[in-house]
């Protein structure tokens, strides 16, 4: 295979408007939609104007003029990246005056440029390069001499790419790409003529300054100033392969460029559809824990956890782990085991880890993580809609004209898709936030939230109640959308129950402490703004009354008529890669893949053909279940692939004491993670740059991970799966993960198009893919719900147990930040702790004098579950009487202070309201002391005796 | 503000459980709460669960309001008729009639 980048066009194709016209360039004809440039025209037509200020993933500048064409009947080189087509015209882009013209210019770059080039690091991957050339640029009268950036210091503060002043052309290529790509705004031109130079906020570096480290300018920069440090330090890449990030629920696809074995860089792909050739710091730049020395690459068992491990065969691993879990069945019955599944892993992988419980264990004990984050999702929208996903593509954005921000922070959890919200906002879309803390969204550059609704965490469905009073009052709704597609009479008990003057903006603000005439502004915006779009994120799921909200979420949808079409649409932001796809895959310990109960009939007798088995009928046991089955003796052996629940669920010494009660813990993951702690057997996994599969992000899209590298491990995790299947007497047969996605097709009707061969025809396609929806599903419920008519669900605001208290007066809420991911395994292990090496405590200042804080201080953080110590940060962010922290590192433990209060329906756990106490403190507590020294003792691996 | 324990026990977390989903369904009315929390238990709690809470029922009635009574009571009885068949499927062919989670 060899290595081509990604055509680039010079310009973005232009906005739609249904008109084109027809012109000729050197000779051939060509029709193309109005308001093409000339440049992009070209080069769809297998042409290349020289240029260097124009890229196609930012709108043109022209500053460089080596664009210029001739246009017949026009005086003048007009620059082709700014002109558009027009009818008719004549363009011819090489003459002998061009060329002349373009070397001339050239010929001025070059003499301000240093003439290292091979020695330097884009050597073969430089524009400036390819440009002088295709100009033919042979000689430069002007001497080399001009060059007043040279000499100039290099930045090399960013751990993942370096800035050289004195390589760069003010070509502006970066200063754009953060603005329109990016929207940090974080670099300027500084300075006139030669003395203009590219600089980070003012004159700070670039790890000091506003810059996110998404990378949009180094994949912009025509030139080696802004580049990669991998690519210095390995070369240029040698061939590239498409595959999908691992990390959250945006699922951006990158070219992963290698040379040879090893990943020299990710490059955003330009035609993923969910990322549109951008990405974040996470999924460019975060992999080098793939190679990290801390992976676990040899499967290991130990008798006792008080023992080192002790490192095995493969065979004896995955023989002791079937004997394992056979001996406890005899012992304790066929309901004492069960497992995990990961939503980190893939589709393929999931099924199988479901499969094998259902199948090889005869019960349904099968949970994924997703029942601590959007289990509340798959509930509410099922019973309002019909079916757990979002209604929307991220495309849709683009139409909306009044967002409406619930429990999200997407400029940190869902980097890219923020981008492109933000770009919709600088067009002048609208901006609801409904958040206890001032994300940056409610004000960052260019963007403004028009109603911020701070409400007090835990009184989202209050709040959401009483907007849909305004809206019901007011007779804001969309009673010809209601009557044509949702129950009228559900509608009229509804409308009834929240037009209680209980339920009013007024009546609920000493509760959410939000003034009312805000609420009501801010509904009234949401039902008569035009389009309205709702995202929401674990700030509505992680409640006490996560369904509930998810539902009130629904009914404001669906009253407004924001629900069938783009620009609108009610859509969780997901926060694992493969969330959605876990929860499709069957996870849940009562429903198979695509969302049908284990008690169906006709759904188990079409599993029971196929597996060969006959299938239990009951529901299984949800983790925090599990827990506590385990601490009743019931429960004996858990297989978790993936996931680390003794760090990322709620109250800590609750997961702990259920491990602790198990007599066999199996662990499939990359690293000795804190579940591990308490495991028994440790079969290494293999990351996503080693494996085949599919993750499907949160717009149902599904799209292929691909292996570009040989498992260090020796194993992908679907083969140990397998392994452990066939070790328990399953006979699987599989030999790709194709086979994997052709059995679920053939088992799930939404998947039933969902093909290998479709993917790499099409990309990826968005679920429902069937013969009803061949190409798949862009936009859900377009001509009628899933479930037949849209159902309104009253949702009584049910005030969460965890109460504050003179013991406990603060309400402490948790999140997570853009350069680090959940518990932090992989982004841990890169150099993105540069950005945050702790976690720390966010505490109104007010809230801090009272206990004499300062920032940077020691604080205790004590709940009714458990206490902890980190270092506090104060800040006007959070309200005063509401804390909040990130859960990325171990040392921290944020979990040991959540408690079991869970939601109603899902037992998705709350975190995101725990009643909690502050007070100075010198240093780590001594449960965090012990827990280091546990875990310490616990990862021990014995040395390898000597062969005989 | 007493004193809680750190990790409630099974027992005492299923009776908290049910109560719980109880006061949720509370707006439905006294017949339709029952019949929907029923139906809840039979749809999303493992058998041991289902067996532990129905023999509380009986052994300690006093820690059950009496929506949650009558519906353990139901449950005992028998696997409830859902409450919430969905319409038929529409065109795109999901099997809608399920909750997630
Ligand atoms: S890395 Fe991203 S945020 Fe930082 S300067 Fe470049 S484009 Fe802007
Ligand atoms: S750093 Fe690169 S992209 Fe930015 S102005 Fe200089 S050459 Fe252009
Ligand atoms: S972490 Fe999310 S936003 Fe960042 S690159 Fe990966 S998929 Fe994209
Ligand atoms: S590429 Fe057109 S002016 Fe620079």
């Amino acid at each position: 295979m060899t290595y081509t980048r990604e055509t680039d066009h010079g310009t973005p194709a232009a906005i739609a408007t249904g008109k084109s016209v027809s012109l000729t360039i050197d000779g051939q004809a060509v029709t193309l939609p109005e308001g093409t440039s000339i440049m992009r025209a070209a080069s769809l037509l297998g042409g290349s104007i020289p240029k260097l200020c124009a890229t196609d993933n930012v709108e043109s500048f022209g500053s460089c003029r080596l664009c210029l064409v001739e246009v017949e009947g026009r005086n003048g080189y007009p620059a082709s990246c700014t002109t558009p087509v027009a009818e008719g015209m004549v363009v011819r882009t090489q003459t002998e005056r061009l060329k002349k013209l373009r070397r001339g210019v050239m010929e001025l770059y070059i003499s301000d440029h240093p003439l290292d080039c091979l020695t330097c690091g884009a050597n073969g991957d430089c524009e400036l390069q390819d440009q002088a050339g295709a100009v033919g640029l042979r000689e430069v009268r002007y001497g080399y001499d001009g060059a007043t950036n040279m000499g100039q210091a290099k930045d090399q503060s960013n751990p993942y790419f370096d800035f050289d002043p004195s390589k760069c052309i003010v070509c502006s290529r970066c200063v754009r790409a953060c603005d329109e790509v990016q929207g940090t705004f974080a670099l300027t031109i500084e300075g006139m003529g030669f003395d203009s130079k590219v600089a980070a906020s003012q004159g700070e570096d670039f790890l000091g300054s506003e810059c996110v480290s998404c990378g949009a300018c180094v994949q912009a920069c025509p030139t080696a100033s802004l580049i990669e440090k991998k690519v210095v330090e390995v070369g240029t890449p040698d061939r590239a392969i498409v595959t999908t990030c691992a990390y959250c629920g945006v699922g951006c696809t990158f070219r992963a460029e290698m040379r040879g074995e090893e990943l020299v860089r990710m490059v955003p792909w330009k035609d993923g559809k969910a990322n549109r050739g951008h990405s974040c710091v996470k999924g460019r730049f975060a992999w080098g824990y793939a190679q990290h020395q801390d992976r676990i690459l040899n499967p290991m068992i130990r008798a006792s956890v008080s023992e080192p491990w002790r490192e095995v065969s493969w065979d004896e691993a995955i023989a002791h782990t079937a004997s394992e879990f056979r001996r406890i069945q005899a012992k304790y019955g066929t309901r004492s085991i069960g497992g995990i599944t990961s939503s980190r892993c893939t589709n393929e992988e999931t099924f199988l880890v479901q499969k094998l419980i259902r199948q090889g264990f005869g019960n349904n004990n099968v949970d994924t993580c997703a029942r601590v984050c959007h289990s509340p999702t798959g509930y509410g929208l099922s019973k309002t809609f019909g079916t757990s996903a979002g209604t929307q593509d991220f495309d849709s954005v683009m139409q909306a004209d009044v967002i409406l921000v619930i429990g999200a922070n997407p400029t940190d959890g869902h980097p890219v898709f923020a981008s492109r919200m933000k770009r919709r906002l600088r067009q002048g879309a609208k901006l609801i936030v409904m958040d206890p803390r001032r994300t940056d969204l409610v004000k960052s550059p260019h963007v403004e939230a028009d109603h911020h609704l701070p409400l007090r965490p835990g009184t989202n469905v209050a709040m959401l109640t009483a907007m849909a009073h305004v809206i019901v009052t007011e007779k804001l709704y969309d009673e010809a959308f209601i009557r044509e597609r949702c129950d009228w009479d559900e509608f009229a008990d509804w409308a009834e129950f929240v037009s209680q003057p209980a339920r009013s903006p007024e009546a609920i603000e000493p509760l959410t402490g939000v003034n009312a005439d805000e609420v009501r502004a801010a509904a009234r915006l949401y039902a008569t703004g035009g389009n309205g779009a709702i995202y929401y994120g674990l700030g509505v799921t992680e409640h006490s009354q996560g369904s509930s909200t998810v539902m009130a979420i629904a009914n404001l949808a669906m009253a407004t008529g924001n629900v069938g079409r783009e620009g609108v649409g009610v859509n969780p932001l997901r926060g694992q890669n493969n969330v959605q796809g876990a929860c499709d895959m069957g996870s849940f310990p009562h429903e198979f893949s695509g969302y049908r109960h284990v008690s169906d009939t006709a759904t188990r007798s079409l599993f029971e053909r196929a597996w060969g088995v006959s299938l239990d009928a009951e529901p299984g046991l949800r983790i925090p279940n599990m827990l506590d089955a385990a601490t009743d003796g019931t429960f004996k052996g858990l297989f978790v692939q993936g996931e680390d629940i003794l760090q990322s669920d709620p109250n800590t010494h609750h997961v702990a004491a259920g491990l602790a009660a198990m007599e066999c813990v199996v662990v499939q993951d990359l690293f000795l993670n804190e579940t591990a702690n308490y495991a028994h057997i440790f079969l290494p996994g293999s990351t996503f740059l080693e494996k085949d599969g599919t993750f499907t992000n949160a717009e149902r899209r599904i799209q292929r991970v691909r292996k570009v590298m040989a498992p260090l491990n020796g194993h992908a995790d679907w083969e140990i799966v397998q392994l452990v299947a066939n070790a328990m007497g399953l006979g699987w047969t599989y030999s790709h993960p194709s086979e994997i996605m052709d059995e679920i097709a053939a088992l799930t009707p939404t998947f039933a198009g969902v093909h290998y061969d479709r993917l790499e025809a099409e990309g990826s396609l968005q679920w429902p893919a069937n013969d009803a929806a061949p190409d798949g599903t862009p936009t859900m419920h377009a001509d009628g719900f899933v479930r037949g008519k849209g159902k309104f669900v009253v949702t009584d605001y049910v005030p969460t147990d965890e109460k504050t208290g003179p013991r406990f007066p603060l309400l402490l809420t948790t999140g997570r930040i853009l350069s680090h991911y959940n518990v932090g395994a992989q982004t841990r292990r890169t150099a993105n702790t540069a950005w945050h090496p702790e976690d720390r405590l966010e505490i109104h200042p007010s809230d801090a004098d009272n206990r004499g804080l300062k920032d940077g201080d020691w604080v205790i953080l004590r709940s009714r579950a458990g206490e902890t110590t980190l270092r506090a940060q104060v800040t006007e962010r959070v309200a005063p009487g509401v804390v909040y922290t990130t859960f990325h590192h171990p040392e921290t433990q944020a979990n040991v202070i959540t408690t079991d209060y869970s939601d109603w329906a899902t037992n998705c756990p709350e975190y995101k309201v725990t009643a909690v106490q502050v007070m100075p403190s010198n240093g780590p507590s001594d449960w965090q002391q012990d827990y280091a020294s546990q875990a310490q003792r616990s990862r021990r691996i014995a040395p390898l005796e000597a062969a005989e | 503000m007493s004193d809680e324990p750190q990790i409630m026990s099974t027992a005492d977390r299923l009776v908290y459980m049910a109560h719980q989903i109880a006061r949720n369904l509370a707006t439905m009315g006294e017949a339709k709460a029952t019949e929907t929390l029923a139906e809840h238990l039979a749809s999303f709690w493992d058998p041991r669960m289902k067996e532990r809470i129905i023999a509380m029922a009986q052994e300690e009635p006093d820690r059950f309001s009496p929506i949650v009574a009558a519906a353990v009571a139901r449950l005992a009885g028998g696997r409830p008729v859902p409450q919430d068949q969905a319409t038929p499927f529409n065109a795109v062919d999901e099997a809608g009639h399920c909750d997630a989670g």
